[in-house]
C-alpha cells in the first residue's frame, strides 16, 4: 500500500478520521506525522501522552480490523501504556502485533518507535471487545 | 494550595486542540472537562476512547501539580485505562483525578471519568508519573 493519509474504513468515526489525517500507512506500519498540535510538553518539546495513546489505539484497531469479518466491530476495553522515553517532536511509527484474536476479545500490542532510529518510546497493550452485527451473530449460532 | 489556579498548565497544544477545560484544582485533586464535538466522537456519537485517555492523562498531570503545589515538568511513566462503558451520545465527559501519594521523583494518580452523572462511570485509570523539575518561578 502506498503511503498516504489514513482515511479508509473509518466510516462515521470522526475522531478516527481526524487522527487519520495526522497519520500515514505503509504496509502494516503506521506513522504519526509530527505537528505542533500533538505536543503535551512545550518545554522539551514532547508529544502529549494522550496523543500517543490515541495514535497507538487507532493503529491497533486498524490492524485488528483487517482480520475481522465485515459485520464485526471492535471496541476498546482497556489500554495499558508503558512509556520508555520522552516522545520528542519527531515522526513515530508502530507496526501492531495481534497477540490473540478470540471470539469475544482480541489483544493487540503496539510499540511506538522513532521512525528514523531504533529508539523504543512507548509500549501499549490493548484489549478489544469484538462485537458482531445481529445477522453475523445468527450465522455464528447456526454454524 | 487549594484552588490555586496559577497551577494550571499553560500551553498544552494537544489539550487545547481537543478543548480540555480545567474545572477545579486543589489538595491533590483536579477536575477537567471536555465538551462534546462531532470531530471528537466515534461512530456512535460518543466521545472517542482516545479522547478520554487524553483527558485522563492531562487530569493526572494537573492533580500531581496540585499535590506538590508548584508547576512541574511531568511525564507519564505508565497509565492503565479501563473503558467501563461507552459515553452517552453527545455528552461531555468530566475527569476527577486524585494524586494520592508522591515521592521526590514519582507521583501516583487514580482517575475516574463520568458523563451524565458522577455515579455513571465511563472510564477509570491508574498511573505513575515522573516528576522531572520545577517550571518557572
Amino acid at each position: 500500500m502506498s503511503e498516504g493519509a489514513v482515511t479508509a474504513g473509518m466510516g462515521r468515526n470522526d475522531f478516527a478520521r481526524l487522527l487519520g489525517t495526522m497519520m500515514t500507512q505503509s504496509g502494516e506500519t503506521f506513522t504519526l506525522i509530527p505537528t505542533e498540535e500533538l505536543v503535551g510538553n512545550s518545554l522539551l518539546p514532547a508529544l502529549h501522552g494522550g496523543a500517543i495513546a490515541s495514535f497507538l489505539e487507532l493503529a491497533a484497531q486498524l490492524a485488528l480490523s483487517r482480520t475481522l469479518s465485515p459485520g464485526q466491530s471492535s471496541r476498546l476495553i482497556s489500554v495499558n501504556l508503558q512509556f520508555l522515553a520522552p516522545v520528542r517532536l519527531g515522526a513515530i511509527s508502530t507496526t501492531p502485533t495481534l497477540m490473540r484474536v478470540g471470539r469475544r476479545v482480541a489483544v493487540v500490542h503496539a510499540e511506538a518507535v522513532e521512525r528514523d532510529g531504533a529508539g523504543k518510546l512507548c509500549l501499549a497493550q490493548l484489549e478489544f471487545a469484538l462485537e458482531r452485527s445481529p445477522s453475523e451473530e445468527k450465522l455464528a449460532r447456526n454454524a | 494550595m487549594a484552588g490555586d489556579w496559577s497551577l494550571q498548565p499553560g500551553n498544552i497544544p494537544w489539550g487545547n486542540r481537543l478543548g480540555l477545560e480545567l474545572v477545579s484544582i486543589g489538595d491533590g485533586l483536579s477536575s477537567l472537562r471536555i465538551g462534546w464535538r462531532r470531530e471528537l466522537a466515534d461512530e456512535d456519537e460518543a466521545l472517542a476512547t482516545g479522547v478520554l485517555t487524553s483527558l485522563i492523562d492531562q487530569a493526572c498531570g494537573v492533580a500531581v501539580m496540585s499535590r506538590l503545589g508548584r508547576r512541574l515538568a511531568i511525564s507519564t511513566l505508565n497509565l492503565k485505562v479501563d473503558h467501563v462503558r461507552s459515553a452517552e451520545a453527545r455528552y461531555s465527559a468530566t475527569a476527577w483525578a486524585h494524586c494520592y501519594d508522591a515521592t521526590e521523583h514519582r507521583a501516583f494518580v487514580r482517575t475516574e471519568v463520568w458523563d451524565t452523572d458522577p455515579s455513571h462511570l465511563i472510564a477509570t485509570a491508574q498511573g505513575v508519573f515522573s516528576i522531572n523539575r520545577a517550571v518557572g518561578p
